[in-house]
């Protein structure tokens, strides 16, 4: 079972090389929104999806992806797929 | 309503790599997949979707005051001068050099006027100077962004509802108003 922390961490580093405003990082919390905390450009945010994909091995669809903007509907979404495995 | 979107093709390289398994489908229709595929540049018609989906977004959430959403796919090129989003058709308009692709989304038949610009220069600054040279008064101009992160331009303290939209990527940045 992966807790809450462990997913946070693991998509820190997913999130990481795709943000444009580093001390947005350092305050990286639940409410941290991609694109207005992070400066994560929108092209990228395809490539957060691919690398959660990778990285949980899960497949998110149109419709979880649409929620993918915040760090706390990431987790959400990452939470319901695993369990749902 | 409008959008915009400006790409500046050297950073998007850099930045994003489109033939990396899954991409595409994530964020292209079958049929603008199809296309990009038989495109002669396959490279250049990835970010002329691109900009023409942005900026259509843009419109369609200013139109609607939408939250903010990810899902690329629902938002079709339909041809090279139009994106449907939920049913509204917007017309389009896209130029392209060797260094950007820019992408102006409106309401069918609306009027604008946009201007493009190189590395320093603050589109906003330039909208702000724009306007004030037609209101004539020494008005406080200032844009604030509302809860779904769409810029409002504020005249004096007051939302002035002018639609514009505004766009930066890399080297260039650009603004659009509805005139």
């Amino acid at each position: 079972m992966t807790t809450k922390e462990d997913l946070l961490l693991k998509l820190k580093t997913i999130i990481t090389p795709y943000v444009q405003n580093q001390e947005g990082l350092e305050n990286l919390n639940e409410g941290t929104d991609f694109i207005k905390d992070l400066e994560i450009n929108s092209a990228n945010l395809v490539d957060v999806v691919l690398d959660v994909e990778d990285e949980f091995d899960i497949e998110i669809d149109n419709e979880a992806m649409e929620k993918m903007l915040t760090v706390k509907a990431s987790i959400e979404v990452i939470e319901g797929k695993l369990a749902a495995k | 309503m409008i959008g915009n979107d400006i790409v500046d093709l050297q950073l998007a390289s850099i930045q994003s790599n489109w033939q990396r398994r899954g991409w595409l489908q994530k964020i292209f229709t079958q049929l603008e997949q199809k296309e990009i595929y038989n495109s002669s540049s396959p490279d250049l018609q990835v970010w002329k979707f691109w900009s023409m989906k942005e900026a259509a977004y843009k419109a369609h959430q200013r139109c609607f005051y939408h939250a903010p959403t990810f899902n690329p796919n629902k938002i079709e090129c339909v041809s090279a001068t139009s994106v449907c989003i939920e049913k509204y058709v917007y017309e389009l308009t896209t130029e392209f050099t060797k260094q950007y692709v820019y992408s102006i989304a409106r309401s069918t038949g609306a009027y604008y006027y946009s201007k493009i610009f190189q590395a320093e220069i603050n589109p906003r600054e330039e909208l702000k100077k724009l306007i004030l040279s037609s209101i004539r008064k020494k008005d406080r101009l200032y844009f604030k962004k509302d809860s779904n992160g769409i810029p409002n331009l504020y005249i004096d303290g007051r939302c002035s509802k002018i639609p514009f939209s505004l766009t930066h990527h890399g080297d260039y940045s650009a603004y659009v108003m509805l005139s």
